[in-house]
């Protein structure tokens, strides 16, 4: 609802008085959310250990054999076609790189208030949120609008037309061990700027960040070639085409012969490869074409995923609970104990230790902390179930059961970052007139006042706490299904998803308690 | 199959039908809590809150946030031991307390939420909060 708007001398001087400039909030901006009740919190809790007790029961039921028929499709020749055609992806990836442009422009030369410039709402807000949604519940966009692509292979094109025979990358050979390290510690230090920097709230910060890591990207592209580093090295590929496995809609590739893997690294069932961008764009026309799938089938897998995927998928799972306890009371709780140096004991007066207890310091320690405590507990129960169903080698078996924990991350992000997204990112509105800040107004929406009324909590709380449980719901189906594929014989089956189900259950409540803490700031 | 089931599975979304293939207990069920819920939703929020609130050396003496309905019209009322600038979150109302004169703001809790009440424009306190310092928040619940 748009309230009228008044445009006389004060309507225009009050806004710049009384616009925040906030500091240390999802990198920009505050949130208004209130923790669900009691009441929600125990009928989501409640909902979510009796489903699991029941799907376990009909689980029992199931017969290894005959229940496992793989990820079911339907193939889209017509959407393949039209995605493949030039003027589409052209069009598409000549708007991603206009919008790219603007928003560097605007974090350079416009104005430093974070709220009446373009490029902190569209970057934290509209892009960083509203495109992980998009990826996870339609498919791969990212994959065909990815600016930092788009203008290399621009690059390459024109490079190509002056001379033929010169090359722009110097295509050197991917290190297949290296799998998807690269996008996971660039995704940790991005994760680590949003969550605990908080200085990329100022557009000129924000400015240094995106070009520094377009120099970075452009230099990896140069020399692995684009198609290497935007599946293992560019983050945000990386991190955007993992949320897109559990989309209905996937790139599929076929006529890729008898290989287990694409050359990709996506793995391929009876010669096609579903999900893989770069094998979309390289696949002969005829090849070319879109799977539709029930979401969630994707994210089952015939074999194991690597071992780099599997840290990439935890590390999304620990740092969207990091940045939910980064705002309850307990992290109040321990910020305020490690920092509280009114009494410090005596073996805490080293210098270096004061130097470290401040807050960069005790945030960064516990940013850390979270991923590799995910990535023991995870580990630990797939020794459980190595211990009580037997069968492979826990590795294996944590890399075949990874990916069924995406729902649960992808709900909590849903009841996490939804009203954020309904609520600041309505800040977009006055900033597409004013991009820059310099008083202009395009479209007549410059004096726009976000309204905050447009979600109501209760609405925002039975969405949170029903898209939880439906998420854990899914995943446990998954599991599931993850183990009839693994395990041949019934009782070793039933077994060996127990542990997996504790887990998720453990996880699924993590979620539910961290929306039911009153945020702090 | 009962003349009743097979009425309901040939009038498959006709009200009447529907309706007379639920079983009387799940109807009265419905009912009560139907009416236990109209019984219990309190009123519209339309009565007025004050909140009386000290701060002492930049801090909230007790309670740090309040808890209202929306609909209400909330006044917080503001006392402090020094000059203040405080600014509430949302609602984006500002105002100045100063020792000896006590401040208010007042609004009609329109929009649910948690928001939070800083401390504008002060550098002394530190950290990570560059200058801005919540030290209260104001609840609107929904009715």
């Amino acid at each position: 609802m748009q309230r009228p708007l008044r445009i006389g001398p004060f309507g225009l001087v009050l806004p710049l008085l009384t616009w925040p400039v906030e500091a240390l909030a999802h990198g920009f901006a505050v949130r208004y959310d209130l923790p669900i009740p009691l009441g929600f919190y125990l009928v989501g809790a409640g909902a979510t250990v009796a489903l699991s007790f029941l799907l376990l029961a009909i689980f029992a039921g199931a017969r290894p054999a005959r229940v496992d028929r793989g990820p079911a499709y339907r193939v889209s020749r017509r959407a393949g076609w039209i995605l493949s055609n030039n003027w589409v992806a052209g069009s598409l990836q000549g708007i991603s790189v206009a919008l790219f442009l603007l928003i560097v422009a605007a974090a350079l030369f416009g104005s430093e208030n974070p709220f009446k410039n373009i490029s902190t709402t569209f970057v934290w807000v509209i892009w960083w949120v509203g495109m992980m949604f998009v990826n996870t519940f339609i498919g791969d966009i990212w994959a065909l609008v990815n600016p930092w692509g788009a203008v290399f292979a621009g690059a390459e094109r024109v490079l190509r037309l002056a001379r033929p025979d010169a090359r722009l990358s110097l295509d050197c050979p991917y290190p297949e061990r290296l799998g998807v390290w690269p996008a996971v510690v660039l995704f940790l230090a991005f994760a680590w700027l949003e969550l605990i920097w908080g200085e990329g709230e100022a557009p000129r910060m924000l400015a240094v960040v995106i070009i520094g890591y377009s120099l970075l990207t452009w230099t990896g592209m140069i020399v692995f070639g684009r198609r290497a580093w935007l599946a293992h090295g560019e983050a945000f590929a990386v991190v955007f085409s993992t949320f897109a496995r559990f989309a209905p809609a996937a790139f599929h590739v076929g006529g890729l012969g008898g290989r287990p893997y694409c050359a990709h690294g996506m793995e391929t069932v009876e010669g096609v490869s579903i999900g893989c961008a770069a094998c979309f764009e390289t696949a002969p026309p005829a090849e070319r074409a879109v799977a539709l799938r029930l979401p969630g089938t994707g994210l089952l897998v015939q074999r194991p995923v690597s071992a780099s995927t599997a840290a990439m998928v935890l590390t999304l799972l620990a740092t969207v609970a990091f940045d939910g306890f980064l705002a309850t009371p307990a992290w109040t709780g321990i910020y305020e104990y490690f920092t509280d140096l009114s009494q410090p004991a005596p073996w805490w007066r080293a210098p270096w230790i004061t130097v470290a207890l401040n807050f960069y310091g005790v945030a960064t320690m516990l940013f850390l902390l979270f991923p590799l405590a995910f990535a023991a507990v995870f580990l630990v129960c797939c020794r459980l179930t190595v211990a009580v169903a037997g069968g492979a080698a826990t590795a294996r078996v944590a890399c075949y059961f990874v990916l069924t924990l995406l729902p649960i991350a992808i709900a909590y992000h849903l009841a996490h970052y939804m009203i954020y997204l309904l609520l600041t990112g309505q800040y977009i509105i006055p900033a597409v007139s004013d991009p820059f800040g310099f008083g202009w107004d395009l479209f007549g929406t410059a004096f726009y006042k976000p309204d905050i009324g447009l979600i109501d909590a209760k609405f925002a709380w039975y969405t949170g706490v029903i898209a939880i449980v439906t998420g854990h719901v899914i995943a446990v189906y998954l599991a599931h299904r993850t183990a009839l594929r693994l395990y041949s014989d019934r009782r070793r089956m039933l077994a060996g998803q127990i542990p997996m189900l504790a887990l998720m259950v453990a996880y699924t409540m993590l979620s539910l308690w961290i929306i039911a803490q009153p945020t702090v700031r | 199959m009962s003349p009743d089931r097979q009425a309901a599975t040939h009038l498959r979304g006709r009200l009447s039908a529907s309706r007379n293939s639920l079983p009387r207990a799940v109807r009265i069920t419905v009912a009560v809590l139907a009416a236990g819920l109209f019984l219990a939703v309190p009123g519209y929020g339309d009565s007025t809150r004050t909140v009386d609130i000290e701060i002492n050396n930049g801090k909230v003496v007790g309670k740090k946030s309040a808890r209202v309905v929306k609909g209400d019209t909330v006044v917080l009322r503001w006392r402090s031991d020094q000059r203040l600038k405080l600014h509430l979150h949302g609602y984006d109302v500002e105002t100045t307390v100063s020792p000896g004169t006590p401040a208010e703001m007042k609004i009609r809790a329109r929009a649910t939420g948690r928001f939070p009440v800083e401390i504008h424009g002060q550098s002394e306190s530190g950290g990570h909060s560059h200058g801005h310092r919540t030290i209260f928040h104001l609840d609107v619940y929904p009715e």
